[in-house]
Order: C-alpha cells, then structure tokens, then sequence
C-alpha cells in the first residue's frame, strides 16, 4: 500500500504542476497578446466641442 | 466464521489498493489531457479574450470620435457660410492680377483714378502662418470720390487694413496716396 500512495501522490504532484504550468502559460499569453486590427492614431481622440462661433467672431 | 472475516478484509484492501489504482490512473490521464488537449484550447482563449477586450475599448473609443466627428460637422454646416467669408477674407495664396483686378475695380466704381500700383511682399525670415503684402496705391479724383474708395477699400470681403492716407487735395481734383496691408495664410510654404 505505501508504493501505491507514493505514486499517487506522484499523480497528485502531477497534477498541481500541470495546473500551475498552464495558469502561467495562459497568463503570459493573454499579456503577449496585442490587438493589432486598428492603429494608435485612428484611436486617438478628437476635440468634440470645437466652436467655431467663438473663432467666428 | 473467522475465514470469513479474514476473506473480507482482504476483499476491502484489494477494492482500496484497485481504488488507489483508478485514483492515480485517473489523476496521470487528467494531467496528460491537460497537457497536450486542455493547454492549447486555453492559450488560444486566453488570446482571443485579450483581443476581444481591446477591439471593445477600441469600438468604444471610435463610437466616441464618430459622434465627436458628427457634432463637428453639424457645428461646420452651421457656420459653413462664415467659414466661406473667413476664407474670401483671408486666402490661402497670394494672387497679385486678382488683387489688382479688384482694386481697379473698386476705383472705377467711385471714379477714381489708380495712377500707380506698387506691391512689396513681408520678407520674413521666420515661417509665419499669415503673411502681409504692402500695397501703395496712388490715386486721383474727387475728393468725395476718394474717400469713398478709401470706404469701399475698407468694407471689402477680403480684408484690407488701411495703414496710411495722405491726400494732396486741390481744386477740382485731389492726389492720394494709399498705403494698404492685406493678408493670405502661408500654411503651405511651413
């Protein structure tokens, strides 16, 4: 019986890594990850408010 | 009585040792599945899920400047006109046959006469957004004439700045010299 525990808790330990592997392996992705489709510059904001009555006049 | 005890608690350990086995079989397949199945699936959400929360900051922020962009428009189309005379009033270039025209133009229309025209160009050497150009006008008539030029000189959509008059005024007709700024923007030449 104790071989048998041993290897489960080889199984358990297994387990626990491949988790954590994964867990980092998604975060670094998820930060690698850049949302290329649209520039910086088409993001970029306009002046909403522009009065030309006030340059108007 | 006591075989039978003993057969079943060697039935319990072989079902314990046969669920330890399964425990462990199972734990090891779930790791592999994780591995080689479960890790590639994930990475690729993980990735699409950072470009769906950047394409929606991203359609936020473009729905922000197209409504910006409308409010623009509608604020241009209302002051489209003003815009235009802003224009006419100061250009973009500097014509001198137009400029010419139209000061030929106005003088014929008060009957004056333009004896000379000079035009002197700002010579800048800093890159300024407006430029001036000093055009020293002599003309002759009437003196009501001329100073009815001078007005309609004044009063005209393209924007003239009278610097200096000096009226030499004599009996039936005046001598006047006319010193005239006007302005074009230089946007191009930065």
């Amino acid at each position: 019986m104790p071989k048998d525990k041993n290897i489960l808790f080889m199984a358990i330990a297994t387990l626990i890594t491949t988790a954590l592997w994964i867990g980092i392996e998604v975060i670094t992705t998820y930060k690698e990850t850049s949302f290329t489709e649209v520039n910086q510059e088409t993001l970029s904001p306009i002046d909403s408010d522009i009065n030309f009555e006030g340059v108007l006049r | 009585m006591k075989s039978k005890l003993f057969a079943t608690i060697k039935l319990l350990n072989k079902t314990e040792r046969r669920a330890y086995e399964i425990l462990t079989i199972s734990l090891f397949a779930i790791s592999f599945l994780g591995i080689f199945a479960l890790r590639p699936s994930v990475k690729v959400v993980a990735a699409y899920q950072k470009k769906l929360n950047a394409a929606k900051t991203a359609e936020r922020s473009l729905t922000e400047k197209i409504n910006s962009l409308k409010i623009a428009e509608a604020n241009l189309k209302k002051y489209n006109s003003e815009v235009e005379k802003v224009k006419i009033a100061l250009p973009d270039k500097f014509n001198q046959s137009d400029i010419l025209k139209q000061l030929s133009f106005i003088a014929a229309k008060n009957k004056t006469t333009m004896l000379k025209t000079e035009f002197e160009l700002e010579e800048n050497k800093e890159p300024a957004d407006i430029k001036s150009v000093k055009i020293s006008i002599t003309a002759r008539g009437d003196y009501k004439n001329i100073y009815e030029f001078i007005k309609n000189l004044e009063t005209e959509q393209r924007y003239i700045k009278i610097n200096s008059v000096i009226i030499q005024a004599e009996e039936s007709l005046s001598n006047a010299k006319i010193e005239v700024l006007i302005f074009y923007l230089n946007y191009a030449k930065r």
